[in-house]
């Protein structure tokens, strides 16, 4: 059993064979230092929860080798990243901080769909980004890549 | 909320090149950093491994596709997409100079996505059977790579041309013998391969990245070699 805490103190007990699904920690085991309690400072207890409730998941679900659980799983991946965006950018943070590939790439995908087909003033929102162009400066960005807009 | 640069990558580099060309558009970092030589690496590198990927096939009429107006050069001089890799398509067309009775031929390298053409120098004009271009990534030299391959018009000679990033055509291989069966090079994985004559048998060899002249390419060794052997044994006879 591996315990992680979170960085507002919730602590969580963990199978070590889920654990190695956070390569940080898989890190930490290889090299012997994974005694007691492992501070997480970059992630919140709410986070966390959700994290290892997915490495849970396909954990079990790696152990399944019917198809019924292929798709059982990617049911339950759309369903975990169906959350506000703060939270699914929260999950990212830690996910990449926590170096768990599967659900770095699942959430980055997510958000990849998320972008594609919004305007560029949606973008700016999504990602709390200042537009730094004056109008004409745009209007110009905009006609270098004309095709892209039509 | 921000995300740092590392992640953006990662879901950038998730999204088709039209998208990414509208969100150059978003602020000057992102118009900066999408078109960054490094991003667009990454960005490559990602999207030739997703399972779906398009193939470009150039039609026998190429009416439909109007691909001179893209390249702001007359459709009527086109010739012929050439060769094609990672998207981008060498083309060869038509240029017509005061200073030569025949038409030359130029080449084209257009990225389809971004719009953007790089016109290429002619190579040297050499009397020539036939001819045929390569072009493919040298991951070595980090490198596009274009070669023309020359059957010759005197003895049947084989000339060999590689356009380098120092903007100028150099000469790897010229030969009297007459060693690579026409129309027969094909790149794969940065190697080109070709189908070498013998008298009664034919064998495969690489190519492996054309790169500067000199006895260092394999192809420059096995061409000497074999035009060694021909001339060897023609003597004997």
């Amino acid at each position: 059993m591996i315990t992680l805490k979170s960085n507002d103190g919730e602590t969580f007990d963990i199978d070590e064979t889920v654990a190695v699904e956070l390569q940080i920690i898989k890190h930490m085991m290889e090299v012997g230092c994974s005694g007691g309690e492992i501070p997480l400072p970059n992630v919140a207890g709410k986070i966390l929860a959700k994290l290892i409730e997915y490495c849970n998941k396909h954990v079990e679900s790696g152990k399944a080798e019917e198809q019924a659980a292929s798709d059982d799983l990617k049911a339950y991946d759309a369903d975990f990243v169906n959350v506000d965006q703060a939270t699914l950018f929260d999950i990212i943070l830690a996910a990449n901080y926590l170096d768990i590939k599967s659900l770095l790439d699942l959430t980055c995908q997510t958000v990849a769909d998320m972008v594609k087909g919004k305007t560029p003033e949606e973008i700016r929102r999504i990602f709390c980004i200042k537009n730094d162009f004056t109008p004409e400066e745009e209007e110009e960005v905009r006609r270098e890549n004309q095709w892209a807009f039509e | 909320m921000n995300l740092p640069e590392e992640i953006l990558e990662k879901i950038l580099s998730r999204l088709p090149t039209k998208s990414l060309l509208q969100l150059r558009c978003v602020c000057k970092t992102w118009r900066t950093w999408i078109s960054h030589p490094l991003f667009v690496k990454t960005h490559l590198r990602f999207q030739l491994e997703l399972p779906e990927m398009g193939l470009l096939y150039p039609r026998k009429s190429d009416h439909d596709l109007d691909l001179g107006s893209h390249l702001g050069i007359s459709s009527e001089n086109i010739v012929a997409i050439l060769d094609s890799c990672h998207g981008l398509l060498c083309i060869v067309y038509r240029f017509h100079s005061d200073h030569f009775p025949k038409p030359l031929q130029e080449l084209i390298l257009w990225n389809p996505c971004t719009g953007q053409c790089n016109h290429i120098p002619s190579p040297v004009f050499v009397s020539y059977k036939s001819y045929w271009f390569c072009f493919f990534y040298d991951s070595d030299a980090d490198d596009y790579k274009i070669v023309r391959i020359l059957t010759l018009q005197t003895m049947d000679g084989t000339r060999v041309d590689v356009f380098l990033k120092s903007n100028e055509w150099r000469t790897v291989v010229e030969t009297h013998a007459s060693v690579i069966a026409s129309g027969s090079a094909i790149h794969f994985n940065g190697n080109i391969h070709c189908e070498l004559k013998a008298e009664t048998s034919w064998l495969i060899s690489t190519m492996s990245k054309v790169v500067a002249v000199g006895n260092k390419n394999n192809l420059t060794r096995t061409v000497r070699n074999y035009a060694d052997s021909i001339v060897l044994h023609t003597k004997e006879l």
